[in-house]
């Protein structure tokens, strides 16, 4: 079940591939915040070139769309209370 | 079912004022086309780039009364988010950089977009256990059978997600509303009305504020979301819009 919208949720960061491990992956986001949002966090602190891409993954079988909450997301696919993400610089699950 | 998936949708394309070149005497004409109502927009760009010619380099995008259209939605969606009650759909055609609230739409990304959701709505629905055991082709011939309109070809592949098994048996769905959506686990006894309740828990909208809208036409809150699964769009979500009541 959902918080209030003003509540943060905690997002977990993980490298899949030969994508750059940050030396912080663990960040508390705004429920309403897109996951457009952390894409172009994650663009800018893997250093991606701009005819790269970034992948992201929910439970390492689907991408979700740029436009889908933060926090919406968090409660149909968090586990232990963490929204886990996997990032890749290729396509790694399809 | 069957004739959603025959329904054209004329559109009605002229050029956004912002993006008229005087030197192209095409853009004050009209391009008329039509798009299937399980279809997306990005199918159209290269039709529309040739009439109004432009190279394959520029950047397109479509705006419906000057809001952006979110166009990795299918049609028949937008037209319930957009309210559009037209039989035509009027709509401008932008040759600038594609904005940042959507994605700049290849037909590839299209479709690796459309293998997604189908993907996103399988692990809602089994956790991934039945899309698993697709092959690329399987990928192929159901986006195949989209582009071609076939929903006998959908159906042979489909079929393979969405036979019920007993158990739990969640059916995904979505519902959208104005440049976002809600969504919240439902179980197979959920109606509309239960299901927008929780897909609306701790958000600061109230149930009562809306209308829930399927293809044009607007839902009784007591059906129930097991009857209404075969209304699902082609990738298996249930996808709903809401309406300021």
């Amino acid at each position: 079940m959902s918080e209030s919208t003003q509540e943060k949720v905690e997002i977990l960061l993980r490298a899949v591939g030969d994508a750059p491990v940050l030396k912080k992956n663990k960040f508390k986001l705004n429920r309403t915040q897109k996951i457009a949002f952390v894409s172009d966090f994650l663009r800018k602190a893997t250093k991606c070139e701009d005819e790269e891409r970034i992948f992201l993954y929910i439970h390492q079988a689907f991408s979700p769309t740029m436009d889908s909450p933060i926090g919406t997301l968090f409660d149909n696919h968090a586990s232990d209370n963490k929204l886990v993400v996997h990032y890749s610089k290729t396509p790694a699950w399809g | 079912m069957d004739i959603t998936w025959a329904t054209n949708l004329p559109l009605k394309i002229t050029v956004a004022r912002e993006s008229k070149d005087q030197n192209q005497p095409f853009d004050e004409k009209i391009f008329y086309t039509s798009s299937k109502l399980l279809s997306f927009l990005p199918a159209a760009v290269n039709e529309v780039r040739q009439f109004f010619k432009r190279d394959k380099e520029t950047p397109v995008w479509f705006s419906y009364h000057g809001s952006v259209i979110r166009w990795h939605l299918p049609v028949g969606l937008l037209l319930d988010l957009y309210n559009v009650c037209t039989d035509v759909w009027p709509i401008e055609v932008n040759f600038s950089q594609v904005p940042p609230e959507i994605e700049d739409l290849s037909m590839s990304l299209l479709e690796s977009s459309f293998c997604m959701s189908l993907k996103e709505a399988d692990q809602i629905r089994s956790r991934s256990e039945r899309i698993n055991l697709f092959q690329k082709q399987d990928f192929k011939r159901i986006w195949n059978a989209i582009m071609n309109s076939s929903l006998e070809e959908w159906r042979s592949v489909a079929n393979q997600l969405l036979q019920s098994k007993a158990g739990d048996f969640k059916i995904p769905v979505k519902f959208h509303y104005d440049n976002t959506y809600f969504q919240n686990p439902t179980e197979i006894e959920d109606t509309v009305q239960s299901a927008l309740e929780k897909a609306l828990t701790g958000q600061q909208f109230s149930p009562e504020n809306f209308k829930v809208i399927l293809l044009g036409t607007e839902l009784a809150p007591d059906m129930c979301l097991r009857d209404l699964s075969d209304f699902s769009y082609p990738d298996t979500f249930l996808h709903l819009v809401l309406q300021r009541a």
